[in-house]
């Protein structure tokens, strides 16, 4: 109705400006326009918007013309699952545990019936969120699923690449763009590599440095010429990414020139008697290749630890966390235990410590882990064990864990469990029945029953060794606090037994 | 027996009532007669007592009047595990209860006490002395806040098309939150809340200030309507007190004339704003064809006490409707619940989205109201979805809140009824017929 659209931009505009009010139409809404002549520019305008308002609402039909329409999705020729299994499955997904329902789709995809039609939109959503396995997918969505696939972008990739085609991510967008791209990295990752300087400066700088993350999870030597061309990126934190691979790859140039330049500040001096120091003479202004490489001028604070810092040892701290503490001992001369030494008498301790530390996590040192945590109060281990867990195998972790568990009350250790086990598939046997003390010694403790949820208990019992199931069972049974049957129950649910969850 | 036995609930309507998928795994491993000594039921509850790692048994039971549990056990959860294993034995083992026309007085007891604290909360109002005169004066003062509110609203309008629209999206949201405050304290709760709708609208998407304009024209003429509301029909008066935020207690609403019928339960949905939970239950009358909504409200903590009726259910008996236009919100008068049934067959009867019109015409603000939309084609197009009837005429569906897929999967592209509320513009689907039953779709909203 073009009458609301000239009262809509006078409303807009405001009467303050002194436009008259147009005459309204139809006829019939006229005579009553004629009746607020003597009222005030503003009562006229609101009268106005009332009357054509009012007039819309009840006159119009407020449909519209569909002329096509979708595809008729094929009948199933397959059976649904049981009302049980799908009402659990809902469940799994309502709770959002990741782990049971990855497990139960694993488990589906070796029987004969698919899912239904009820549950299938919110499994879709959770398939695309959690970037299932499109082939486990594939088996048991049923001719429902493809159809709906077919009609959501988010969804597609859902159904699968063809053989030959691994330039579907390109014309995709959002998170199914990236669940694409990196399904074309794993299937061919020379020819996608090939693809991805065509569409790059196309890409903003948000999307380009969410693809070049995709690429730094799926590293190797072949991706280092299209890292190389990234210094002339126009964003900077795409060439402080590129940057970061490049070093963790081992790039000659960056490393030559990273080494060169904490060379050139730091020294290590060794006096025939005293302690070791370590000299650190900062530069006076940061160099257009580091620039280029993506090194940030004016670094404000330590990332991930909210520590403010000066500009120049912004620069030192940046460096560090590109290079590999063995190497740098090695370029300085020194063992890895003395360079930690050094570092820990020095001024500039905290940032030196703190670079060591992300250099150590970017290109995975263990070696660099107990010589840290002998410089912390036993107290901080937890969350340098924490930091290294997300980059470092259980194997090289667990030792320290289990000694550092042995500090804690049963409320942190169940807290210290929760945050590591989110990076490791399953724990060792060790830290499972570590756990299941926790847990055991938590339940005398009101307090600490508040630690957790069902959700995520039940998501860390997951992480469970199904090997040591018995065992860990057989531990729970012997304690006699009411609590723990409820907990026993969320670890062992009657669906799972040493085998799996039971569809 | 069997005519009490119709009354449990199936398995998988008991299971959607535990609050975890570990109290459904705990439920089933209690479900065994042998771990419950003593199991029993009456017309109006099942008890039964559960061995536990106690020395005495937990002692749960069941009003089957609104599906309401209670044990004994220290558990946190709601229902807990001895409840629903409870009601899964009942449903599917009768025979190993004992029927009994008297509850052991743990049963009975807590059956009178909630008896007792309904009929307390509607006499409560009857038995209390009115004192006229302070009456007559609190409502003087309120009546001498609310004109003064309202004269205030109508005056911020006018400076509002004086200024222009244009201005306001970089107003704070101070300027909202104060007047909204003012609202509040002129007794005008109801206006509060729309005009904090106002500064939602303008963060939205779209053409937010055509939506803006329409929510200022209606306040405007309610800022019109007020004073003259002595000369309005008695049903439109209540529509503007309930507007306005005045609610009509309960026990008034009850004095009503009462509508008698079979009314399924159609949609059941829980909102939480502020720890306050909201239940909104919808039904449709079977014999009636008319539609009726029942909200309950309740602290969180408190959320045990809200009925949980199912998706599916019957209540036979009287409903009580607060006056308006267009009646629809209810409460519940002398009535039975039926868990029997599960399935919801396509009503034969109600009335039609089309009819919106004239329902508009009797309450000028009317927001969105229940309608069946008869076999429609759910159809994704342009990323809108729309319910397109044989003719190629279509119905917006609205996806801000619900998206579109279940919908469509559950339609597989073949016509389907949907029931929803209706706007004029467009249709929130809260349900659906297709050809395996009838499913909501709001519950499955949260992970999509």
């Amino acid at each position: 109705m073009k009458i609301w659209q000239d009262l809509l931009k006078h409303a807009i505009v405001g009467s303050q400006h002194g436009t008259p009010l147009p005459p309204l139409t139809p006829a019939v809404l006229q005579q009553r326009q004629q009746h607020w002549q003597a009222l005030s520019p503003e009562r006229q305008v609101l009268n106005a918007l009332a009357l054509v308002s009012a007039y819309r609402a009840v006159g119009q039909t407020a449909t519209s013309r569909v002329n096509e329409l979708p595809p008729i999705c094929p009948a199933e020729s397959r059976a649904y699952i049981s009302a049980s299994l799908k009402a659990r499955l809902q469940r799994y997904l309502q709770e959002q545990n990741h782990g049971l329902v990855q497990e139960a789709l694993t488990l589906l995809v070796d029987k004969p019936d698919i899912l239904t039609p009820d549950i299938l939109a919110e499994f879709l959503a959770w398939c695309a969120n959690n970037r299932a396995d499109a082939a486990q997918v594939r088996a048991v969505i049923g001719q429902r699923g493809f159809w709906l696939c077919a009609q959501n972008p988010d969804w597609e990739h859902l159904l699968g690449l063809a053989a030959d085609d691994y330039t579907a991510w390109q014309a995709a967008h959002g998170p199914a763009r990236l669940s694409l791209f990196e399904q074309a990295l794993q299937a061919d990752f020379a020819q996608t590599l090939v693809q991805l300087p065509t569409v790059w400066p196309g890409e903003n700088a948000k999307d380009r440095l969410a693809l070049l993350e995709v690429l730094a999870d799926h590293l190797n030597a072949e991706a280092l010429s299209f890292l190389q061309s990234l210094h002339t990126d126009r964003s900077q934190a795409v060439r402080e990414k590129a940057t970061q691979c490049l070093a963790k790859l081992h790039d000659p140039d960056i490393t030559a020139l990273l080494l060169d330049t904490l060379k050139a500040m730091l020294s290590v001096h060794k006096p025939l008697l005293g302690k070791a120091q370590l000299h650190v003479r900062l530069p006076d202004e940061l160099s257009e290749t580091w620039k280029n490489h993506g090194i940030q001028e004016k670094l404000e604070y330590m990332p991930g630890i909210n520590e403010k810092i000066g500009i120049k040892s912004g620069w030192l701290y940046q460096w560090l966390r590109l290079c590999d503490p063995l190497v740098l001992a090695k370029q300085l001369d020194v063992e890895l235990k003395q360079l930690r030494d050094v570092a820990v008498q020095s001024e500039f301790a905290n940032v030196l410590l703190n670079g060591l530390d992300a250099g150590a996590m970017l290109h995975g040192c263990a070696a660099w882990l107990p010589l840290r945590l002998a410089s912390l109060k036993p107290k901080q281990h937890g969350e340098w064990l924490q930091k290294f867990s997300r980059v470092l195998p259980l194997a090289d972790m667990e030792s320290f864990m289990i000694n550092h568990l042995k500090l804690l009350t049963p409320a942190e250790s169940l807290a210290f469990l929760l945050g590591i086990a989110a990076h490791y598939g399953q724990l060792s046997k060790a830290l499972a029945l570590a756990l299941i003390d926790a847990l055991l010694a938590s339940q005398t403790d009101a307090n600490a029953r508040y630690l957790y949820t069902a959700q995520s208990l039940a998501q860390l019992a997951f992480k469970l060794p199904l090997a040591d199931y018995a065992l860990i069972n057989q531990r729970l049974q012997h304690s006699d606090n009411p609590h723990v049957l409820a907990l026993q129950n969320t670890f062992f649910p009657t669906s799972r037994t040493a085998s799996g969850v039971c569809p | 027996m069997s005519g009490y036995l119709n009354n449990a609930m199936n398995r998988e309507q008991i299971l959607a009532l535990a609050p975890d998928t570990a109290s459904v795994s705990a439920a089933k491993s209690l479900e065994n007669t042998k771990t419950w000594p003593t199991l029993g039921f009456s017309g109006r509850a099942v008890w039964g007592e559960c061995k536990g790692s106690g020395s005495n048994p937990y002692q749960t039971r069941i009003d089957l009047n609104g599906n309401a549990f209670k044990c004994s056990c220290p558990s946190r959860k709601f229902p807990c595990k001895h409840g629903l294993a409870l009601y899964l034995l009942y449903a599917e083992n009768t025979a190993g209860f004992s029927q009994s026309d008297t509850e052991p007085a743990w049963v009975s007891e807590w059956l009178d006490n909630r008896e007792n604290k309904a009929e307390t909360k509607k006499a409560a109002a009857k038995d209390k002395p009115v004192d006229a005169k302070a009456q007559a004066k609190r409502q003087q003062q309120r009546d001498t806040d609310m004109s003064r509110g309202i004269a205030e609203l109508a005056l911020w309008l006018e400076d509002l098309v004086r200024i222009g629209f244009s201005e306001l999206p970089a107003k704070p949201l101070r300027y909202w939150d104060d007047l909204a405050a003012r609202m509040v304290d002129a007794k005008l709760p109801g206006l509060a809340l729309r005009i904090k709708k106002l500064s939602a609208l303008l963060l939205q998407k779209g053409d937010n200030l055509s939506a803006l304009a329409e929510e200022i024209a209606r306040l405007h003429l309610l800022a019109q309507a007020y004073p003259q509301r002595g000369q309005l029909p008695f049903d439109s008066q209540a529509d503007l007190q309930q507007l306005l935020g005045v609610v009509l207690r309960e026990d008034e609403v009850l004095k009503t004339e009462p509508v008698t019928d079979t009314w399924v339960v159609l949609a059941s949905r829980d909102s939480e704003d502020n720890a306050l939970i909201t239940r909104e239950t919808w039904l449709l009358g079977q014999a009636s064809g008319r539609f009726a909504k029942l909200v309950q409200f309740a602290h969180a903590s408190q959320r045990q006490n809200l009925i949980a009726w199912l998706t599916g259910n019957r209540i036979d008996g009287a409903l009580h409707f607060y006056p308006s236009a267009n009646p629809l919100r209810a409460v519940l008068g002398e009535c039975r619940t039926d868990s029997a049934h599960d399935s919801v067959p396509v009503p034969s009867h109600y009335p039609s989205w089309q009819d919106y019109p004239h329902w508009k015409i009797r309450n000028p603000w009317l927001d969105r109201y229940p309608v069946i939309i008869p076999a429609a084609t759910p159809c994704y197009q342009n990323k809108r979805l729309y319910l397109r009837f044989d003719n190629g005429d279509a119905i917006a569906v609205d996806t801000r809140q619900m998206p579109p897929w279940p919908l469509l999967a559950l339609s597989g592209g073949l016509p389907v009824p949907v029931f929803g509320e209706w706007d004029g513009n467009s249709l929130q689907a809260l349900g659906v017929w297709h050809p395996d039953g009838y499913t909501t779709l709001f519950a499955r909203m949260g992970n999509l």
